[in-house]
């Protein structure tokens, strides 16, 4: 109710602002009319005219106060303000264009480097999967000791001294799984094709593909942007060859036509028959930025992985498997079954496995897909959060410093507005005000810059960044993180040399032009703090700077154990040949 | 520094100065809206009458300064406790009559008891009952 009540307030409010012309016109006849009515009351009793006009005035008080006191009612005081601050503010910045630029620029690379950053990180590390719902996909793991429980394994698998583990599973063991678990999740599998050779039309191009299993879109809760998905139909070695493919490739290929449904196409010399369009955000569950072009029912993986595996070898493991957790299931639940079936292929597939060192099970969240890639490119990404906030901060205590050399020009002008009667508050506001703008135009040239400063900062978390499709994608999440970003900055550099400035800005602004600069000297015992901050500053980031140009090298100097000095690489696939 | 500090001290000293010794009462803080609220509850009037209905009822014990009266019609016309419009005054001229809205009548019910019970309290502090 007193929410309804203020609403209406500030409504009633924002109507007066509005007319606020004729409201004032309104008053002033009103206060007229009621001095004139006073008069004449007095002239009735007897009161000489002259006499009665002056006591008729005295009585009512101050008009003009008055009328400013119901204006102020009237009108929102600090839009007001700050509209009159950021006018006086722009002509200032046009007035010096050398400061403004000098600041400006400064703090876009700044601020650039970190919406860059913050794009990387929140592509790489931070994105989850565009489906609905996507805190309720799991991922499963196995664990062991340093015996291997298999014979060949398709996709990433890490092993040390101590311990082996992958996200690959037999397809038996993928089979098993789903059928268990059926009442408490829908489980479905995928592998990587990696690159194959697509054929359309005799053109032949290098593409990404996966395969599915049938129920894989119906879990994941994609539906299409043309044509159908997969089903479950589609993935039975007895169906018609479908493929659907991704968004991108639709538009790259095929224009982005409706007729592309339909089409047919090889992959490594399977013939598909295009079933749909994926919706455009979705690129697979793979790893980070590692998208897919095509995906084709799990049936064909034998013919289409040009791989000397049986797929139903239980030694071979090449299934990824995720799952959508049913309403009230948690990863507790599922993991006892999922581990069972595991430890039951393995024995029986091995009988010679030490029975107390089977493979454990481990649920693992989902939301983000796989996982492996994503744990290599996450130091890097941290090591330079850390260096463009160093930068940053850098940047901050340049223009801060600009700022106060500004201030000590402008002290007369402080001076003037406080003698006059600004309150402190009024001109720091003003001050604030000034920054406030110089952070906004520097976010907005941060944007444009961050695009490039993305592409150059690439190559210095992965050591392949062609095949990462992490992109610089300018988003209303960047936006927001950068218009944030300047505004926080505004305040970090605006508010020290404000206070400066404002401080007993009466006494030595005005006196400053009979004294000189006498007055002067102790006046910068912050600024001298600002330079030494600088400096340390400076000397961090050069650190942090040479730590992060040494990991990136790390990443792309591998040691291949032999003298690699004038060699040049060549990769010829013939099997490729569409 | 001396001067300006003492430019600042012949400002306060002149407003002092424009006080007048007067031996009307200074009204409470808060009660002007009260008063507004209740002159209007009787009848719609326009800003000049509210004063004279003030003067006149409390037998110019109570100081209103006059002005003062046209920022507080402004506020509770914002709150929505009074409404205006333009019309004709006795003597043929525009005017602008306010009255009372049902919100503000609640409002006058609320501030009427709240300033009872004060006022009861006062007495009672004043005029022990021996």
């Amino acid at each position: 109710m007193a929410s309804l009540g203020d609403a209406a307030f500030m409504v009633r409010r924002l109507v007066a602002r509005l007319r606020r012309d004729r409201l004032e016109d309104d008053l002033r006849d009103e206060i007229a009319q009621h001095i004139d009515a006073r008069r004449q009351q007095l002239i009735d009793d007897g009161m000489d005219p002259r006499e009665a006009a002056y006591e008729a005035r005295r009585s009512f008080g101050n008009a003009t106060v008055i009328r400013e006191e119901t204006r102020d009612m009237w009108s929102f005081q600090w839009i007001e303000s700050l509209l009159q601050d950021t006018r006086f503010g722009a002509r200032l910045l046009r007035r010096s264009p050398i400061f403004t630029l000098a600041a400006v620029s400064s703090l876009a690379i700044g601020i650039g480097s970190a919406a860059a950053v913050f794009s990387l990180a929140d592509s790489a590390l931070f994105r989850t999967l565009p489906v609905p719902d996507p805190q309720r996909l799991v991922l499963f793991r196995w664990i062991s000791g340093p015996e291997m429980p298999f014979h060949s394994l398709n996709g990433f698998g890490k092993q040390s001294e101590t311990e082996s583990s992958s996200t690959s599973f037999a397809l038996s063991a993928f089979e098993a799984t789903r059928e268990k678990l059926a009442d408490q999740a829908d489980v479905v599998g995928f592998a990587d094709l990696y690159r194959a050779s697509l054929s359309v039309d005799g053109r032949a191009e290098i593409v990404s593909a996966q395969v599915v299993s049938g129920d894989y879109f119906k879990a994941l809760g994609l539906s299409a942007a043309a044509g159908r998905l997969l089903q479950p139909a589609d993935d039975d070695a007895a169906a018609a060859p479908a493929a659907v493919i991704s968004h991108d490739f639709w538009r790259r290929s095929f224009g982005g036509t409706a007729a592309a449904v339909g089409r047919t196409f090889t992959l490594n010399n399977v013939s598909f028959t295009i079933a749909g369009v994926l919706p455009p955000a979705f690129v697979g569950a793979m790893q980070v930025g590692q998208p897919c072009d095509v995906m084709v029912p799990m049936s064909t993986y034998q013919a289409v992985a040009r791989s000397d595996e049986d797929p139903r070898n239980p030694n071979y493991w090449w299934v990824l498997m995720m799952a959508r957790l049913r309403p009230a299931v948690t990863a507790a639940h599922i993991q006892p079954t999922a581990d069972l079936v595991v430890k039951q292929g393995v024995a029986a597939a091995m009988p010679e496995f030490p029975a107390d060192k089977l493979p454990r099970v481990r649920i693992e969240p989902g939301q983000r897909g796989q996982t492996e890639i994503r744990g290599e490119i996450r130091e890097p990404i941290q090591i330079m959060a850390g260096v463009v906030l160093v930068v940053l901060l850098v940047a901050c205590a340049n223009v801060a410093n600009l700022l106060l050399a500004r201030g000590r020009a402008r002290a007369r002008e402080v001076a003037v507005r406080s003698a006059i009667g600004a309150p402190r508050a009024r001109v720091l506001q003003q001050l604030l005000t000034e920054g406030l703008l110089l952070g906004l135009l520097a976010s907005a040239a941060g944007l444009v810059l961050a695009q490039w400063i993305s592409s150059a900062l690439l190559p210095a978390i992965a050591a392949d960044p062609e095949s990462l499709t992490i992109r610089y994608a300018l988003d209303l999440r960047i936006v927001a993180f950068t218009c944030a970003l300047g505004i926080g900055c505004s305040i970090l550099f605006a508010l020290f040399p404000a206070l400066r400035t404002t401080d007993g800005a009466l006494t030595l602004g005005l006196h400053e032009s009979s004294r000189g600069t006498v007055g002067a000297r102790h006046r910068f015992a912050g600024g001298g703090a600002l330079v030494v901050m600088q400096v340390a500053l400076s000397l961090l980031l050069l650190s942090t700077a040479a730590l992060l140009a040494w990991s990136s090298a790390r990443l792309q100097n591998v040691d291949p154990g032999f003298d690699a000095e004038g060699l040049l690489t060549l990769s010829v696939d013939g099997t490729l040949n569409g | 520094m001396l001067g300006i500090d003492r430019i600042r001290r012949t400002c306060s000293h002149s407003v002092s100065m424009g006080k007048i010794r007067t031996d009307r009462q200074e009204l409470l803080p808060g009660t002007l809206d009260m008063l507004i609220l209740k002159t209007l509850s009787r009848q719609v009037m326009h800003g000049y009458g509210v004063a004279e209905h003030i003067r006149q009822v409390s037998s110019d014990v109570l100081k209103v300064e006059e002005g003062s009266l046209y920022p507080a019609l402004q506020r509770l016309q914002l709150q929505g406790l009074v409404a205006s419009e333009w019309g004709q005054s006795a003597n043929n001229r525009r005017a602008r009559y306010y009255r009372l809205t049902a919100a503000g009548r609640r409002a006058l019910g609320e501030s009427e008891s709240s300033f009872s019970r004060l006022m009861d309290a006062i007495a009672r502090v004043m005029k022990p009952a021996t």
